[in-house]
């Protein structure tokens, strides 16, 4: 039983070390976050790439602000109108991975979605 | 006004054609999100029908389809997280956990999906990205949906007001834009819901209402809008009234 704990015990270190590590190039993109869609709503990258995000709010939702979510990567951020982030991570996995807003940004928020193709 | 009692449903026909427009509506959607939300719909579906269908099976004798839970879970599906798998799954799970707990004789107090996607946001990275309710698609889909089911009533007595309230407010002009979105999805897939809401066309008719002014009162509130709260909380307090107010004031 103490070596099965132990066993689990250096799984879960493992994985508190690892580390998503690039192998790719630096790809970077500009969008725009606005009422009710993102601009660009098509990101492709390679597998390994380090993906650098610029995003700019151009309005405010309805008072709420904009925000971009990637579940996949751990992308969560939110923005306001004239506000910009930026957000980086590494595209370890390929697929197409939806990015969305996570503010409830007014009656077309539901529009405001993209995808992340992976290649 | 002399207001008559519905014809009572016949509930499998009521429950498929729920079930077709929530699949159109995923099929519609995976054209441009990737076939990934295609799989999350599924996967909820057949969390539900599993997780539900052993409870029904423990709780009873009698085995029935969990065909209630799997239109919860489609619906959960479609408001949260697109392409999150595991979440969805989750959320799914806490759903069919509260349905069987939180109840009064076995009847649910709150809608399933908006009951347990304002629980688990609490714990869980549950964010209501509405995905599902993209579109003209929503409106024309959902407005189809409610006439052939009978329930137009509930939908669009919560519906047609809050979008004048939400124009007034915003001093927004009606487009195509402001028709579509959650706003259609929340009034034409999650307000008709027929267990924890009313009977009667009277009924249906101010519960619809009680949504709509709630909504537009807790519109004022940055905090429950960013969170989409503001639509949830508005039909789960009309919920509880329907089932705190004696008969004749809802029924």
């Amino acid at each position: 039983m103490k070596r099965l704990f132990f066993f689990f015990f250096l799984l879960l270190l493992a994985g508190c070390a690892s580390e998503t590590v690039s192998t790719g190039e630096t790809k970077e993109f500009t969008l725009t976050a606005r009422n009710w869609e993102f601009e660009p709503s098509t990101i492709t990258v390679n597998e390994g790439d380090t993906v650098v995000l610029h995003i700019t709010g151009e309005d405010d939702g309805s008072g709420t602000g904009h925000g971009i979510a990637i579940p996949a990567f751990g992308v969560d951020k939110t923005f306001r109108n004239g506000e910009s982030v930026d957000i980086t991570f590494v595209a370890d996995r390929k697929g197409t991975f939806p990015f969305f807003c996570q503010v409830y940004c007014g009656e077309g928020h539901g529009d405001m979605k993209g995808t992340l193709i992976v290649q | 006004m002399k207001f008559k009692k519905l014809p009572c449903q016949h509930l499998p026909d009521y429950k498929i054609g729920i079930l077709l427009a929530l699949t159109l509506l995923t099929l519609i959607n995976a054209y441009t999100l990737g076939s990934s939300v295609i799989t999350q719909v599924g996967i909820a579906v057949v969390v539900a029908a599993i997780a539900d269908g052993i409870v029904i099976k423990l709780r009873s004798k009698r085995w029935y389809a969990p065909n209630g839970a799997m239109i919860s879970a489609m619906i959960i599906a479609l408001l949260i997280n697109p392409g999150d798998i595991q979440t969805t799954a989750y959320v799914v799970l806490i759903m069919v956990a509260l349905k069987h707990i939180v109840n009064i004789k076995h009847r649910n107090i709150f809608n399933p999906a908006a009951f347990a996607v304002v629980m688990s946001s609490f714990f869980l990275p549950v964010y209501s990205s509405w995905w599902g309710a993209t579109g003209m698609a929503t409106f024309i889909i959902g407005l189809l949906l409610v006439l052939a089911i009978k329930r137009w009533i509930i939908a669009l007595s919560y519906y047609v007001p809050y979008l004048v309230l939400m124009a007034l407010k915003q001093g927004a002009a009606f487009t195509p834009g402001f028709l579509s979105g959650p706003p259609a999805f929340f009034a034409f897939f999650m307000v008709i819901e027929p267990v924890t809401t009313a009977k009667t066309q009277r009924g249906q008719l101010w519960f619809g209402l009680g949504v709509a002014l709630l909504a537009f009162l807790f519109s004022f509130s940055p905090w429950m809008v960013g969170n989409s709260f503001f639509l949830y909380i508005s039909l789960m307090i009309m919920n509880l009234l329907m089932r705190l107010l004696p008969n004749h004031i809802l029924e």
